[in-house]
Parts: C-alpha cells; structure tokens; sequence
C-alpha cells in the first residue's frame, strides 16, 4: 500500500482565515477548526496523517528558535537530533528519528502564529514542504479567501465564518456580518442521486421551502459559465427575537447549478435585513482556473 | 468466538481495511426485477430457538432490495477485488475524493455485513 510521494503532483489553493498557500491536490481535510483566533486543520491521504496546520496568536516577534525547540521539547526530542533550515516565511525543523517535521512562522501583520508539522512521508519531502511554505502569504484584504473543502470563495471584509458544517460529499460554509447580511454555500456531490430527476428550478424552489424560504419568483439563468436556476426569497432572521417576531427580510437571492465536469451541485444563498446591501455573487467566486 | 472477532476489528490498521476483501455470502439468491435487484438471505436463529421457528412459522428468510448505488456497490463485491480498490472505482465513477468515497462504501458495505449479505475477508497477516 505504500505508495511514494510524487513532487511532481497538482496542488490546490488551501485559504483558511489568516493565510492562503498551496497543498498537494492529494490531501483531504480530516479535521478541521471554525474560530479564527486559534484552531488546526488535518490533511490526510490513504497512506495516512500528511500535515496539521495550526494557527494562534503570538506576540510581535516571538522567538521561532526557541518556540521550535520548545514543541520538540515536549516530544523528549534532543536539540541535537534536529535539522533547522530555512523555507520562506518559515523556520523548518525536521527529527530524522521521529520522521517529524515543523516550520513555523509569526504573520507579523496580524500577529498569528502559524505552524506546520509534517508526518509520514511528507515529513521528508522538502520539495512539497518548500512549496507549501513558499507558497504562504497572509490572507488579507477588501477580499478574504476560503479555499477549502473545494469551496474557493472569497469574502468581503466584515464577513465571519459562522458555520461549517462538512460531512462526505455534501459541504455548507456560512458566513455573516455583523448588521446580520449572511453568505450559505454549498456543495454536494452525487448530483444525479441528490436531484432525484427535478430540474435545477424545480429543486432549488424545494430546497429552499425546505430552508424556510418563501420563494417568489424561480428563474432558469446562467451563472459562471453553467446553466443555473436562480430564486427570489424571504425568509425570517434566525437569531434573537428576528426568528419568532420579525418579518421574513425580503431581496434574499439564492443560486443553483452543476459543474458537470467536477460533477458537484453548487448552491449560494445571500440574504440581508432590509436596506442592508449584499455583494454581488459573482464577486463572491474565484475566477475559473483559480480554484480547485 | 465473538471475543476473537472483536479483539479482531479492534486491530485492524487502515492499510489491513482497505487490503481486506469483501465477499458475497454464498448462502444468497439474487433475483432481478424491473425496480432493482432483489437479494434474499437465510436467517439463522439460535439453536434453542430453532424448534420455535417450525412451531411458530417464524419467517427463515428475509428479502432486500436494492437500487440506485446500493446495487452499483452491491455489484462491484466480486469477492477479488480489495475495498481500496471498491473505493477507487467508486470514486472514479462518481468523481468522489478518497475518503468521500471510503465513507459511502463502508457505510453501506458495514449495512450490507449487518445482515449478513456479505462478509469481509482479512488475510491473517495483516491482524497485528
């Protein structure tokens, strides 16, 4: 079953929160954290744990030598048996004895500390690992990228992540903004066995009633080069009192179609308190090629 | 004998799983009909219960149908192929990553074990 690594593979964009850099396309998310002030991310293939990718935050310039020792310290790992070299932003340290490697690096611009550890064979691939550190830069901006879970959106400042919620083959990110404008997008797979024979429209409108949508108006459209179904809703806030006394917030657009060639359904729903202003969905997705 | 079972699926890695070999029980019918593929399984009941199911007329098999993927998977279990590559050709056909794939195969095929259609064979060298 042990297959080598090759360096030569595709990578995808893997932006989460406070940064952005490539991954192999190989890797799949095993774990992952929502909160942007400390959480992980888990990549995993067949052969087992690739890479964990940690971020928290760390004072204006934290000593990297001393807090790479510190998590090999842990581990009972002498200072000896470790390698330290340097990739990009990143301090990388590998233990040849544990096969473990770590690079860490301070996101001076949002004070964060982000920090890689390497397992299995990518612990001594230094060409994946160069390429993921050299790679990295912070994800800052009028427009803040996710790229995960083949979701590659990007997010107008002010937007938090507020719910992510991934089971196999069926992905829902929800962003929010303080004056209650929300972002849902979705991605399934399985497209043919989750539209059981309705058109796109015909879905959507189901769908949506489903979501708690009063749907208006159902359109057929075209949306980033893929036939779409387009709907017009209200639908009540959900938190506070909005979900037992407000009215259904009008103007909430929702977006449904294909990538035949991915073979995944794709649904984006924005909806906002009146006279709260929403982007524009097609600013919301990165342009083709761009993805995953 | 259930202990060893246990003790057994406790220890099994995930390189073991995915080299184990799902096989179809031989003891089932398998009939097809316009809506999908009827698969029929004998019961077996405790040996202190057997002279109650002649007694009882207690039902000594049972019929499950399957469709959709249910039946695509059902069809890929040719007692050769291992589940890593059930896995794959799942995936390919339906465009799924890795572990999407591994989580509807095993979910279904731990169904299909549970009553007792097929079985998964572990070669003994790979039980640590």
């Amino acid at each position: 079953m042990m297959l080598k690594m090759s360096t030569g593979e595709k990578y995808n964009t893997l932006a989460w929160h406070h940064f952005k850099t490539v991954i192999p396309a190989e890797w799949e998310v095993t774990a992952y954290a929502v909160e942007a002030r400390i959480g992980r991310i888990e990549f995993s293939t067949r052969r087992g744990l690739q890479a964990v990718v940690s971020w928290e935050p760390c004072r204006s310039d934290p000593d990297l030598d001393r807090t790479m020792r510190g998590f090999f310290y842990k581990l009972a790992i002498e200072d000896a048996a470790i390698e330290s070299r340097s990739s990009g932003r990143f301090l990388l340290g590998y233990c040849k004895e544990r096969n473990l490697a770590q690079g860490i690096t301070c996101m001076a611009e949002s004070f964060i500390l982000i920090r890689w550890i390497f397992e299995n064979e990518t612990a001594r691939e230094n060409a994946v690992q160069d390429r993921i550190m050299q790679s990295m830069e912070p994800n800052r901006g009028a427009l803040i990228e996710y790229a995960l879970f083949g979701l590659h959106l990007r997010i107008p400042e002010g937007f938090e992540l507020e719910d992510a919620v991934t089971q196999p083959a069926n992905v829902l990110l929800g962003f929010e903004r303080p004056d209650r404008a929300r972002l849902t997008f979705r991605r399934w797979g399985l497209p043919e066995y989750v539209l059981e024979g309705l058109s796109l429209d015909e879905y959507l409108e189901k769908f949506m009633k489903a979501q708690g949508g009063r749907v208006s108006y159902v359109s057929k459209d075209s949306f980033l080069g893929h036939d779409c179904a387009r709907a017009e809703y209200a639908q009540r806030g959900q938190y506070q009192m909005d979900r037992f006394m407000g009215r259904p917030w009008p103007g909430g657009v929702a977006r449904l179609w294909i990538d035949e060639k991915e073979k995944r359904l794709y649904c984006c729903q924005m909806i906002a308190p009146p006279g709260v202003e929403l982007p524009k969905m097609e600013d919301l997705f990165a342009a083709a090629g761009q993805g995953w | 004998m259930q202990d060893d079972a246990k003790a057994t699926r406790k220890k099994l890695t995930l390189d073991a799983q995915l080299a184990s070999v799902p096989m179809r029980n031989r003891q089932i019918a398998v009939n097809e009909d316009a809506d999908g593929l009827n698969v029929t399984v004998k019961l077996s009941y405790p040996a202190i219960m057997r002279p109650l199911v002649f007694l009882l007329h207690m039902r000594q098999e049972k019929t499950y149908r399957l469709d959709g993927l249910g039946r695509q998977l059902f069809e890929m279990v040719d007692d050769k192929r291992t589940l890593a590559e059930l896995i794959d050709r799942f995936g390919d056909k339906h465009k799924l990553t890795f572990f999407e794939s591994m989580a509807f195969v095993q979910s279904f095929l731990r169904s299909l074990m549970q009553r007792g259609i097929i079985a998964l064979g572990v070669r003994q060298r790979q039980v640590r």
